[in-house]
């Protein structure tokens, strides 16, 4: 399973490689990252049906998750990738914003990798 | 003979003189009875005794006395002075001296009173009394009075021999008549100082006075006195041994005075040359200039004048060899002298002299006292005037003291106010950052928490592959571990500094300038606002973007100041683009769709040296500034921001910290509606 990645922290790559350190040696999932939404448009631009899954967080400079969110639900429709949001602020506007552009599902920060791990292991 | 047919057209010439006069005394005597005018009167009666004075004094006496009551009805006090003065003239040459002294004594009296020049008759009177100018001032006008009184009272003191006193009088005389500036006076004053002179054979002063006399005479023209004037020239010329002089003076003194009606003179002068002639043995001559002088006595009725006329005579007689009539004219002489001045008399004149002595003491003891008293009521009075000043000056300086103490307190107030608002802006922005720095964080302690989490599985897993004995996988591990634990490290590191930044915020400002990373500093700032406003407003979004000159390095800031102004001019910025999306959604919702669909909310911050300065840029693509507020943005306390929501101490702060606490410039580009630019301008050096 492709996994991209988008967070303005760097360190969530090395954590997540971290958490999924057992996955990745099996090759169960293979993790793609990008710092911001425009690189990670750049990146599913040039790894098209790469990615089966989209993790973002919402609050980044510039393009935010939301807009990517939007912007990938209507560029790439035949399959749409899923896409989780993942967020500090799980309020409802933002919720409600993110489930009609089409999100897939929801996360709040600090994120717990079990839950996550879970809800992975139903996509695939 | 040819000189006695001269002389005898001389006597009647004279005789002439002396009837054109009596009718000039006349025409103004039926004056004095005719006229309403009591003013008028008073003037005409007063030429009349001034005429008479050296004429007849019975008759001068009594005119004065006339004039002197008139004065006394009108009020004109100067004339009544004047009026007894004449009176008391009248009565020296009458040789009653006592009576003479008392009377110039009053008239001097009335005379010293400046009072008297309240009423004066002024101008318009050209009488032909050339002696006073009715046309000077009030002041000059009494100035000359008491000169000529004094001129009168030294005439008295030579009369009866004392001429120390005459000469004293003299001297004040004539610095009043110089000080009146009346000429005419002048020349009589010098006239008469020049006989008592030749009395006290001081004969070189007697020719300066003299000379004076007629100097004053040619330059007033006043010539009444001038047969005296040349007479007195021939006297002193005798005296100074030069008799054929003098015997020409004589005569041409003969001539003046009988040109201005001048009797004393045409007596005086015939006894001199009677004097002459006897000196000379020529005594028919004699004789003949006595006989003149016999008559123009008999006229005056002037006792002095006779008894100089009978001592000649006298004389004549005894050199003639008349023993009869020399024996005659002896007794006659005894009698006036006993009339003129005898021992009774001469008792009476000096207790009224001693009395006036004594008054002038008396006087001057007054005056003293007078003068002691009014310099101490000027002494109180002074101190009561600087007494008051101290006052006033106390009172002024209470005041100026109670009013700096409220001012210090107002100002100590104010200082703790300042402080306070200071303290309330701090915390106000405060208040927008713990939310960011809540969320700021939150990030952090998220990878701390996970990563120790990792650490902890990676433990259990090194642990199970060393006791499988695969070390090298343990190894692996165990670098990861190592990667982790300084993951966790800098974390831990950047919440401590977060946390340390809100502290310093919180805190006054060290005011120190030290070595600042400008662009971590705006980079952090804007983080804070950022997730503040996010924190606060959950709908709150906006893009934001940075451009950073990696060239600029560290430079020298208050770090928390430069952060506090950062805040500030973020938050600003977001809360513009969050009020104008605000009221594109509002247009949105009533159908104009595309407005919210083209407004993309966007902060851009940037950073840039340029040369010896680095530019900060604010930027935002928000509602702008109106015009006309753009000058009062930097004032405290403005704000457009609803009540509640600004202190209006953000700006102001702001402009202060950059301006005077840096140096630096803060600029302002903006246009309603569009955008708004805030440059920050910091030197380098």
């Amino acid at each position: 399973m492709n996994i991209l990645v988008v967070d303005d922290e760097r360190d969530v790559q090395v954590l997540f490689e971290q958490r999924f350190r057992k996955e990745i040696r099996n090759k169960e999932i293979e993790f793609a990252f990008a710092y911001s939404g425009e690189d990670a448009l750049i990146y599913l631009s040039d790894n098209k049906h790469q990615a089966v899954l989209i993790l973002s967080d919402i609050n980044m400079p510039g393009m935010s998750g939301l807009e990517l969110l939007k912007q990938i639900k209507t560029k790439y429709k035949e399959p749409p990738p899923s896409v989780m949001m993942i967020t500090a602020y799980g309020d409802k506007d933002n919720y409600n914003t993110a489930m009609a552009l089409g999100a897939n599902d929801f996360l709040t920060k600090p994120l717990d990798f079990s839950v996550l791990k879970e809800k992975l292991k139903e996509i695939s | 003979m040819k000189r006695l047919i001269i002389l005898a057209g001389l006597f009647l010439f004279f005789i002439e003189v002396s009837s054109a006069q009596q009718l000039r005394i006349d025409s103004l005597l039926r004056e004095v009875r005719t006229t309403q005018n009591d003013t008028t009167k008073l003037i005409m009666l007063r030429t009349v005794a001034r005429i008479y004075a050296e004429i007849n004094p019975d008759s001068s006496y009594r005119y004065a006395e006339q004039s002197l009551m008139l004065a006394r009805q009108l009020n004109f006090t100067l004339d009544e002075g004047g009026a007894m003065r004449e009176m008391g003239y009248a009565l020296v040459n009458k040789g009653n001296y006592p009576r003479a002294l008392q009377t110039l004594l009053a008239a001097m009296a009335i005379l010293e009173d400046r009072k008297v020049e309240r009423n004066v008759l002024v101008g318009g009177f050209a009488g032909d009394d050339q002696l006073m100018y009715r046309a000077a001032s009030p002041f000059a006008q009494r100035l000359s009075e008491i000169a000529f009184t004094h001129q009168n009272l030294g005439v008295l003191y030579a009369n009866s021999n004392n001429y120390e006193r005459a000469w004293q009088h003299h001297l004040i005389g004539r610095q009043k008549a110089e000080e009146s500036g009346n000429v005419p006076m002048q020349s009589i004053l010098y006239l008469t100082l020049n006989r008592i002179y030749l009395n006290l054979k001081k004969n070189d002063s007697a020719l300066i006075s003299i000379k004076l006399a007629y100097n004053k005479v040619m330059e007033s023209g006043y010539k009444r006195y001038l047969g005296s004037v040349v007479l007195n020239m021939g006297r002193t010329y005798a005296a100074l041994g030069n008799t054929s002089i003098a015997n020409t003076y004589y005569r041409k003194s003969l001539t003046a005075s009988a040109a201005d009606d001048y009797y004393r003179g045409v007596i005086a002068g015939n006894l001199l040359l009677a004097d002459y002639y006897t000196a000379s043995g020529k005594n028919d001559s004699a004789f003949f200039h006595i006989k003149n002088a016999l008559s123009e006595a008999q006229i005056m009725d002037s006792p002095d004048l006779l008894l100089r006329i009978y001592t000649s005579l006298s004389r004549y007689y005894h050199n003639t060899g008349n023993n009869d009539s020399t024996v005659k004219y002896q007794a006659l002489i005894i009698n006036i002298k006993d009339s003129l001045f005898n021992a009774k008399q001469a008792i009476q004149f000096q207790d009224i002299d001693f009395d006036m002595q004594q008054q002038q003491q008396e006087m001057q003891a007054a005056e003293k006292e007078y003068q002691n008293r009014l310099q101490k009521y000027l002494l109180i009075s002074g101190l009561a005037v600087f007494l008051m000043v101290a006052l006033i000056l106390l009172r002024n300086n209470k005041q100026k003291q109670h009013a700096n103490n409220v001012l210090e307190k107002t100002l100590i107030d104010l200082k703790s106010t300042q402080f306070q608002l200071i303290q309330s802006e701090k915390m106000a922005s405060l208040g927008e950052l713990t939310a960011g720095i809540a969320h700021e964080i939150q990030n952090p302690l998220n990878f701390v928490n996970n990563f120790s989490e990792v650490n902890r599985e990676l433990l259990a897993e090194m642990k199970s592959e060393i006791d499988k004995g695969n070390y090298t996988e343990a190894k692996a591990i165990a670098k990861s571990i190592n990667d982790n634990e300084e993951k966790i490290i800098h974390h831990g590191k950047r919440a401590d500094t977060i946390v340390k930044g809100m502290l310093q915020h919180s805190r006054s400002s060290s005011g120190v300038r030290e070595p600042t990373d400008i662009n971590a500093l705006v980079d952090e700032y804007l983080r804070l606002a950022y997730h503040g406003l996010r924190a606060k407003d959950k709908t709150f979004n906006a893009g934001i973007k940075t451009d950073f000159d990696d060239t600029i390095g560290n430079i020298n800031v208050i770090p928390q100041d430069i952060g506090r102004v950062m805040l500030n001019l973020i938050t600003n910025a977001f809360y513009a683009v969050t009020e104008k999306s605000a009221k594109a959604r509002l247009e949105a919702n009533v159908g104009q769709a595309s407005a919210a669909k083209d407004y993309e909310p966007t902060v851009t911050v940037s950073t840039k040296r340029r040369g010896n300065t680095v530019e900060i840029k604010v930027m935002d693509n928000g509602n702008g500034i109106p015009e006309g507020v753009l000058d009062k943005i930097f004032q405290p306390f403005f704000t457009t921001k609803p009540t509640g929501h600004g202190t209006g101490l953000g700006l102001s702060m702001s402009y202060d910290i950059i301006t005077k606490g840096h140096s630096g410039e803060i600029k302002i580009d903006t246009k309603e509606g569009k955008y708004a630019i805030f440059t920050i301008i910091l030197p380098t050096t």
